[in-house]
């Protein structure tokens, strides 16, 4: 199975960058003598990847840029030319705005994660402290999630009462 | 003392002639129309194992005498196991080899994948290894979706994942796991809807490393319209945000897995919204260039796309399955918020397992 939306989001742009990191890591590697050629070649097929993505979407962005201008100079003959003017603008807003939304967005990410842990290392520390009197080994391992007893049924079946399960 | 250095080689040799050392257990329900295939390709293995055990999980079907007349161990639990992690747990107490793989009934394996795949854990602290799953019918809309789906995230994401040593989940239709570990875990856990995922954290908790082997290929079989889908999609979007719910404190200790899980729950939330109702108000009280938003990443997602078709002289198939990918996202997206909504607003978890086909 894959989790969420290929694609989308800062999923993308997450990815991206662990890539980009990966010749730093490979180079540190190197160092301390355990990485081989193989390795890489993994690491170059991964750059090459980001810097194809990077170029197929700035050729996106070239070829939309291009095509509303050629609208914006077409309909400027016929009247319409505040309106794709301004939608021109709007375009170039948008791509700056996503952007710039999905790096922010990704930063706000990962450091709430570092956050949420300092807090959940803060109560485990206070927890460890606690007076004798309470159990803290409760506390340290809450049964946080039990759905209960789980239903094998194929879609044929499942209007019917479950006698074999 | 002479020192010998054993190569991948010599242990794939060694094993070809000594045996696999490996047990596979393939949970079936009703898979009498498949499971002969998924024999056939196991029994043609260049490594075969030392064992094939079915677990015909009380099928209403011919699923037991196929099986058996394939000549592989068939094993029939008193009553439904009432998931695929039950009718595994069931088999996994006749397990005695150092590896036990596990296949779903309707996947078929490349002639190597085994032989591939089994290196991966000559590393005594790698519990698991899962390989690159590819649909075996790509034909309709739903199966196109799902061809595109997997082809960029078992070439792209996975991949980096498991440079950093974290793949995300060791896929549960074609996994092989280091059977002493998967013991010393009770087996697969029954208490979430996605028991790959909840094993594969869990082995990450223990301390011990999971591994993608992409030159390991398997290939399932992918619901082929939106009623089947639609099962496995709320299987899996429950799936993730139970194991969300249930290892977010253990999670946050692991380094890089925590902020995978971190982006993908961000995405499955703040992604789908802006998806379902963001883009469509910006479109009609904007403007309708905001649409452009739903196809502005493909151009991007086509490159590790194109690479995995071009190696698999699949171009053609490729690129005519692109829309098919673009309505499975934007439907996943739909279950995923409902499952966000389900499990964790209205506390209202999915607990049957249906069946995506």
């Amino acid at each position: 199975m894959t989790v969420g939306l290929p694609g989308t989001g800062i999923g993308g742009i997450f990815y991206i960058l662990l890539a980009v990191c990966m010749p730093v890591k490979e180079f540190c590697r190197t160092l301390k003598g355990r990485t081989n050629l193989k390795r890489w070649f993994f690491v170059a097929l991964q750059m090459l990847f980001v810097f194809g993505v990077i170029a197929a979407m700035w050729s996106e962005l070239w070829l939309l840029n291009k095509s509303l201008v050629l609208l914006w100079g077409t309909l400027k003959v016929n009247g319409p030319m505040i309106m794709v003017d301004q939608t021109f603008r709007q375009t170039k807003v948008m791509a700056i705005a996503s952007a710039s939304a999905s790096f922010i967005s990704l930063t706000f990410v990962i450091t709430g994660v570092h956050v949420l842990r300092f807090f959940v290392h803060r109560g485990r520390r206070r927890n460890l402290t606690a007076p004798k009197s309470q159990p803290a080994f409760q506390i340290l391992n809450p049964p946080s999630f039990t759905p209960g007893v789980t239903q094998w049924k194929t879609p044929s079946v499942l209007n019917q009462a479950p006698s074999a399960a | 003392m002479e020192k010998t250095k054993i190569t991948g080689r010599d242990q794939n040799i060694d094993r070809q002639q000594n045996g696999s050392g490996l047990t596979v257990i393939v949970p079936a329900y009703n898979e009498g129309a498949c499971i002969q295939d998924t024999i056939k390709s196991i029994q043609g293995q260049t490594v075969p194992p030392a064992e094939i055990i079915v677990i015909d999980d009380f099928s209403s079907d011919c699923t037991g005498e196929t099986a058996r007349s394939c000549g592989v161990t068939v094993l029939r639990p008193p009553s439904n196991t009432g998931s695929k992690a039950g009718a595994q747990n069931f088999a996994l107490k006749n397990v005695h080899t150092p590896y036990v793989m596990a296949i779903d009934a309707d996947t078929t394996l490349a002639p190597d994948a085994i032989e591939k795949l089994l290196p991966a854990l000559d590393d005594p602290n790698i519990a698991a290894a899962c390989g690159f799953v590819v649909p075996r019918r790509v034909k309709t809309l739903w199966e196109r979706g799902r061809y595109i789906e997997y082809i960029f995230a078992f070439t792209f994401y996975k991949q980096i994942q498991d440079y950093y040593g974290k793949p995300l989940i060791s896929s549960g239709c074609f996994s092989v796991y280091r059977t002493a570990i998967l013991k010393a875990n009770n087996g697969w856990s029954t208490r979430t809807m996605a028991e790959d995922m909840d094993l594969t954290w869990s082995f990450y908790h223990a301390g011990h490393g999971v591994r993608f082997v992409p030159e390991a290929v398997c290939y399932p079989i992918e619901p082929h319209n939106f009623h089947f889908m639609s099962k496995q999609l709320r299987r899996w979007s429950h799936g993730f945000v139970q194991n969300v719910k249930l290892h977010w404190k253990q999670v946050i200790d692991i380094p890089v897995l925590r902020s995978m899980v971190a982006v993908a729950l961000f995405d499955a939330t703040v992604a789908s919204l802006a998806y379902m109702i963001l883009l469509p108000l910006l479109a009609i009280l904007v403007s309708p260039l905001f649409l452009l938003a739903y196809l502005i990443d493909v151009p991007a997602m086509v490159i590790p796309v194109l690479y995995k078709a071009i190696q698999r002289k699949e171009v053609g198939l490729a690129l005519t399955s692109l829309p098919g990918f673009l309505v499975l996202r934007l439907v996943n997206g739909v279950f995923l918020l409902k499952a966000l909504w389900l499990e964790i607003v209205v506390n209202k978890p999915l607990m049957v397992y249906e069946k995506g086909h």
